[in-house]
């Protein structure tokens, strides 16, 4: 069943150099995502995957085209309901290491758990952040600064806080940029994990480990989206 | 709004240098404004009390006492001092055209009564005639001021049992006036009997301080009430000029001194405070501005993680305001420890009346200061921070928005 669809989006930026050119980094496309799948986006550098990511996550605006949710058009929605259908359903583990530094560990979880008042249940979501730190092996760090941990470090923190709110879909971002051999695997094992009880992942990647896990595979090239044989 | 209020917390404790520094600006800002205003509302206070007390509209003195200086001395800076001139005078000064009432004063200064650290100026004043003492003791005393009753200025401490010595006379602490924040703070009033009676004990005890004073035969100072509708100068000239050794002051000339006095420091402090703002609003601007670049990536994880623009909007705003509420009140409360035990000092190289508002006008200062520090804070704030909360194109595929 369909959980995302998007309907002819496209998407021009303007490069900011003298010439002002405007450039289409994605073409008029149209996708779905479904429930307990992996959708993996491949492709390479500047081809417009993460754009087309924001997009779907509705952080972007396109410039044509319509994005659904479960049927709601996610840009008519107003900033609120989107923001809190973000906080709520998306579970999105962005390519930088987007978190914040001068947080401990456990507060970046807590942060996204309280946005939208659950800050009466602390000890709930306290023993809830620990156990995702648990599931992506970074146990003993709760209390440490996020600023200290490595990159892999962060990219597993920032991963934990996407499924802090029992997202309905996984945007990952290349999550597995700056993770080992074992920490992808259990990366990957998570995602499939959270399938099987009927959450989608999109997954921007260049891992070919990832592939073993992918139900779709499209490949993003200058703005055009094609799927590949698996 | 809990949220955003603890993130807003979250964030002031998380940054706690950038915090401290901003903290720091905005107690700067409002300890200028508070201490400016309490400091020149004291001197208008001053001013005031010290013209309600001047009590007379010309004021004669002995010619040798050089343009007003010691007089001055006495009434701002309550240093004691006497000069004498012939009694004839107050004849000749009630007689002069223009002149409604003439009283006369009396000056003592004494030596150490043992009542205070510093000697005191007393004055004498005559009851039957008195116009510009008796009215404000009735403020504080409603009793009759009988020979031996003494009352003393704020500053003058009263012993328990409440009687002061002065060359071996006890006298009665009757009352104790309302401060004023002139020289007449340090002084003791008492009728011209009472007066006497400390000369003649003075030179019984060998004392030589006021050998050569008759208090039957000379006077210190003419109080005069100029005569509705007659001008005021002109009544000043009509003593000067015939009456040989005197120097007739009108009141206003007096004040007009010190109001003189007021507006230069009422400006000296208007300028510091205005360069003070001018340049704290430009250090605010720019460290917002250099935050603001940090905050796109605050503002970013936020947006990612599903906050709204409102979200955002109030946990900067609740930023803001508790970064200018937290500064305006230790600055408020600095400059408070540091200017209040200074007051006197500062009161006394400026010589000027300084006379502290009430607590009511604290108050309200204090508030108005801080409401304003939050509305500067709030403001340049929106101007470098906000405008940020509202863009978000293309969060994933760019790190600085
Ligand atoms: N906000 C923006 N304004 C202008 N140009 C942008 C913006 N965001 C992205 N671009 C441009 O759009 C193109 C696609 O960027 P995008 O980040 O989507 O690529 P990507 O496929 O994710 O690349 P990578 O694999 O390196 O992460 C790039 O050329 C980039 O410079
Ligand atoms: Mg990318």
């Amino acid at each position: 069943m369909s959980l995302i669809t998007a309907e002819k989006i496209s998407k021009e930026f303007t490069r900011k150099g003298k010439s002002k050119k405007r450039f289409e980094v994605l073409k008029e496309t149209s996708f779905e995502i479904n429930k307990g799948t992996v959708t993996e986006i491949i492709g390479r550098s500047g081809g417009g995957k993460s754009t087309f990511v924001s997009i779907l996550s509705g952080l972007l605006q396109p410039d044509t085209g319509k994005v659904y949710y479960e049927g709601k058009d996610l840009y008519e929605l107003s900033d609120d309901e989107r923001s809190k259908l973000r906080n709520k359903k998306f579970g999105i583990i962005p390519q930088d290491h987007m978190v914040f530094k001068n947080l401990s560990v456990i507060e970046n979880l807590l942060l996204v758990k309280e946005m939208y008042g659950t800050e009466d249940k602390e000890e709930e979501n306290e023993r809830l952040a620990e156990e995702l730190l648990n599931k992506v092996g970074l146990k003993d760090y709760a209390s440490y600064k996020a600023g200290e941990l490595s990159g892999g470090e962060l990219r597993r923190l920032a991963i934990a806080r996407a499924l802090i709110n029992d997202p309905e879909v996984i945007f990952a971002d290349e999550p597995s940029g700056d993770l080992d051999e074992e920490n992808t695997k259990n990366v990957l094992s998570i995602f499939r994990e959270l399938t099987e009880q009927g959450k989608a992942v999109i997954l921007v990647t260049h891992d070919r480990e990832a592939i073993q896990y992918a139900d779709y595979i499209y490949r993003m090239d200058l703005g055009n989206l094609k799927e590949e044989k698996l | 709004m809990r949220f955003r209020f603890n993130l807003a917390l979250k964030n002031i404790k998380a940054r706690a240098g950038r915090s401290s520094l901003l903290i720091i600006i905005c107690a700067i800002l409002a300890a200028s404004v508070f201490g400016g205003s309490v400091f020149i509302r004291s001197i208008q206070n001053g001013l005031h009390s010290y013209e309600k007390r001047l009590g007379a509209d010309i004021i004669v003195i002995p010619e040798e006492v050089k343009e007003e200086g010691s007089f001055d001395g006495i009434l701002l800076q309550g240093i004691p001092d006497t000069f004498y001139m012939d009694r004839s005078v107050l004849e000749k000064v009630k007689e002069t055209e223009g002149v409604e009432i003439a009283s006369y004063q009396f000056f003592l200064a004494s030596a150490n009564a043992g009542c205070c650290d510093s000697p005191v100026q007393i004055i004498g004043f005559d009851p039957e005639t008195d116009f510009s003492i008796q009215p404000w003791i009735r403020e504080a005393y409603e009793g009759e001021i009988t020979d031996g009753d003494l009352i003393v200025g704020s500053n003058i401490v009263i012993p328990p049992n409440r009687q002061l010595r002065f060359y071996n006379v006890t006298l009665n602490v009757a009352a104790k006036l309302e401060k004023t924040g002139t020289g007449l703070d340090n002084a003791v009033f008492g009728n011209i009997e009472t007066i006497k009676s400390l000369i003649r004990s003075a030179d019984s005890l060998g004392f030589e301080d006021f050998k050569d004073v008759d208090p039957d035969s000379v006077i210190s100072a003419v109080m005069v009430r100029n005569e509705k509708g007659y001008d005021v100068y002109k009544t000043a000239g009509n003593i000067n000029i015939p009456i040989e050794g005197v120097n007739a002051v009108t009141s206003q000339k007096m004040i007009y001194g010190i109001a003189q006095g007021l507006k230069n420091v009422s400006g000296i402090i208007g300028i510091i405070t205005g360069l003070v703002w001018v340049l704290s609003i430009i250090i605010l601007i720019a460290l917002f501005s250099l935050i603001a670049g940090e905050r796109v990536r605050e503002l970013a994880i936020l947006r990612i993680t599903g906050a709204s623009k409102k979200i955002i909007t109030g946990a900067l705003l609740w930023e803001a305001f508790l970064i200018a509420l937290i500064g305006s009140v230790s600055g408020i409360a600095a400059i408070s420890i540091v200017y209040f035990p200074f007051a006197d000092t500062i009161k006394r190289s400026l010589e000027l009346p300084v006379l502290q508002p009430g607590a009511g006008f604290m108050i309200l200062t204090g508030f108005i200061t801080i409401i304003l520090s939050i509305i500067i804070c709030g403001v340049t704030w929106s101007l470098c921070v906000l405008r940020i909360a509202a863009r978000d194109t293309g969060l994933l595929s760019k790190e600085g928005v």
